[in-house]
């Protein structure tokens, strides 16, 4: 019996990004402070042991944003102040119990059950110096706490291979309407249709193991990836009144050389307690910067950015 | 110098990008340049075996009319990069001479040309660390992978970053939250580095078309450890001592906004692919044009040799 611990999101801006974003505060957004909805996306197919990485590139600004093959979307909010001094005093509680109390309602309405994607929430706040080009962010990936002084979770490592086995011996036939529904779900199949699915299957409850199932970042053996902690809410909050406990099954899917492994991908039993229904838990997620302090990160780029020492470097 | 006469030979290049017909007869086993349809082709091969790289579409307004609107070029984020190509061998470079420049091959080198003036070698490096030392003290202490350049010759003053954190008002200590550094540390005692978390360098590879050389380029952008853009100079600390700077060159990504970004200079891939198809085919074997961008990446691994991206090892020669 230990307590689930969640490998964090780290934050991954693209090459395009500040660029982008310089040429939209000056065409676009000018002095407008509001918030922007942007979109980031993470890929459950890493090989190395590294944080899962939440990508923003230049294209998050994109009202019809696409997701790249095999990612996954996560729905920002941009913050992008016309001083530092704002960004400094900014209110970075607020922000994160505003994006709190949204995934919370997203939740109670049962709309995160239709959408699952809701669930993947992210702040980034920013300033701009567009003069020296230094960029100044901070990132947060909002996480609601679901009674972390329990120590009622536990794992099972392994499992996952079992899972596979009782499967085959079964006849392979969930192991493939596995496979289907995942690969249906690549292509934003809902988790109420998935749902629906599985009570179909209800006549052989009692042969399989059921397992609610999300795409993990995370590529660590013992951990799963950020994405869960919003997701157990939801499942405990949906159907905890059924369910003591719960499988998960963290699905990762890794292609080297040209074999797809999936045997890396985690199986948790997980203990539901009770939630408390009626108000807004508590929530966490700024991202640590180098120092591992709660602090945001500068990226000078004009070295690459400026035309004049660009001309420079050029003679 | 080499930098200057690659700007030029950039911009000359847009004009001539411009004025070069697209290739549309395929001349892949003559001459090793393909069309944008072969390079299709290889691209939609690659995706498939290699799912780490994807299709992308990049600006809408940088479209080539010549490639489909979503297959414009080939991308792979995220790469690790776990070692500087110096600490990949024992060789130093500061030994190496390049000789024979003029060699077909691209020249030789002698890597210990140097080796009786390393004791110079070792005061000068003396010199840099102690100035290092004086220029390091007023900041905070820097880890040695960290270079310094950027701040260098950087006029404006940064805003001290510390002034921003916050105390523990802002989030309490969360157990639920898995706390990367210290499985780093633990993991590095027991010696085994498949559970722990590694930091890294990472790489995003970018596969595009070069019009004008009929061949596809590489593009690359590299992060540090803490997901900072690398400089120019610190890039270079990952690329073959004998291409950097010199196949490897700053310049605007054809499908990408922002700044330039570093590419192996497609100028010789056709020969060197031409090459490969020939040894091939004095094998009796035969080479199909959707094997070009699996070949591509494998010779590319010379000028990268650090960079894990995936490429499917398993074709024969």
């Amino acid at each position: 019996m230990e307590s689930l611990q969640f490998a964090p999101f780290s934050s991954g801006l693209d090459a395009g990004f500040w660029p982008k974003l310089s040429e939209k505060k000056l065409n676009e957004y000018a002095l407008d402070e509001s918030s922007k909805d942007i979109s980031g996306f993470y890929y459950n197919g890493d090989i190395r042991n590294q944080n899962p990485i939440l990508n923003v590139d230049y294209t998050c600004f994109d009202r019809l944003f696409k997701t790249p093959a095999r990612s996954f979307i996560s729905h920002g909010v941009l913050y992008l102040k016309n001083t530092i001094e704002g960004f400094k005093e900014c209110d970075k509680k607020l922000l994160l119990e505003e994006k709190a109390n949204q995934i919370w309602q997203d939740i109670k309405t049962g709309k995160a059950v239709e959408d699952p994607t809701l669930l993947s929430r992210f702040i980034l706040l920013a300033y701009a110096d567009l003069k020296k080009y230094h960029y100044y962010y901070w990132f947060a990936f909002p996480a609601l706490i679901y009674n972390e002084h329990s120590a009622d979770n536990y794992r099972e490592q392994g499992l996952f291979m079992k899972f596979i086995m009782i499967n085959v011996k079964l006849g392979k036939k969930l192991l493939t309407s596995f496979l289907n529904i995942y690969k249906k779900f690549q292509r934003n199949l809902t988790l109420n249709s998935i749902v629906n699915k599985f009570s179909k299957f209800s006549g052989v409850f009692f042969m399989v193991i059921i397992a609610f199932s999300f795409c993990d970042p995370c590529t660590l053996e013992n951990h799963p990836g950020w994405p869960l902690r919003n997701f157990l809410l939801l499942i405990a909050y949906t159907w905890a009144d059924k369910l003591e406990t719960c499988n998960i099954l963290c699905f990762r899917d890794k292609s080297r050389d040209g074999k797809r492994e999936i045997s890396h991908s985690l199986m948790l039993n997980v203990q539901l307690p009770k939630l408390d229904k009626e108000t807004c838990p508590k929530c966490v997620g700024w991202e640590k910067n180098e120092k591992q302090k709660l602090g945001p990160r500068m990226v000078n780029l004009s070295a690459t950015m400026d035309p004049s020492r660009l001309c420079a470097s050029a003679v | 110098m080499q930098n200057m006469i690659n700007a030029v030979k950039g911009t000359a290049r847009g004009v001539a990008e411009y004025l070069t017909p697209v290739l549309t007869e395929s001349k892949f086993k003559e001459t090793g340049v393909i069309t944008p349809e072969e390079f299709v082709v290889a691209g939609d091969h690659i995706v498939h075996h290699c799912p780490t790289w994807q299709w992308a579409t990049g600006e809408d307004i940088k479209i080539r009319p010549y490639l489909p609107p979503d297959k414009q070029f080939l991308i792979t984020r995220n790469v690790p990069c776990y070692k500087r190509v110096k600490q990949m061998d024992t060789h130093q470079e500061e030994q190496e001479k390049v000789i024979e420049e003029e060699d077909d091959d691209g020249g030789w080198v002698d890597t210990h040309h140097f080796a009786a003036d390393s004791t110079t070698a070792a005061s000068q490096e003396i010199a840099e660390m102690t100035l290092d030392n004086k220029v390091l003290s007023g900041s905070k202490k820097k880890d040695d992978n960290d270079d310094d350049n950027e701040d260098d010759d950087d006029d404006a003053e940064a805003e001290d970053m510390e002034a921003f954190e916050q105390g523990g008002m802002l989030e309490d200590e969360d157990e639920a939250t898995l706390k990367t550094e210290t499985i780093a540390s633990e993991t590095e005692g027991a010696g085994s580095s498949e559970s722990g978390i590694l930091q890294t360098r990472t790489y995003d590879l970018n596969i595009t078309y070069d019009k004008y050389y009929q061949t596809p380029r590489l593009w690359l952008f590299g992060y540090d450890e803490n997901r900072k853009p690398l400089t120019v100079d610190e890039l270079y600390e990952d690329f073959s001592q004998d291409h950097a700077k010199k196949t490897v060159t700053m310049e605007a990504h054809p499908h990408l906004p922002g700044p330039p970004l570093a590419s192996v200079h497609p100028c010789k891939h056709a020969d060197v692919m031409k090459k490969i198809i020939q040894t091939v085919a004095d094998g009796g074997g035969e080479l199909g044009v959707h094997m070009y961008l699996m070949i591509f990446l494998k010779f590319v691994q010379a000028v990268i040799p650090t960079i894990e991206y995936d490429y499917t090892r398993h074709f024969t020669m």
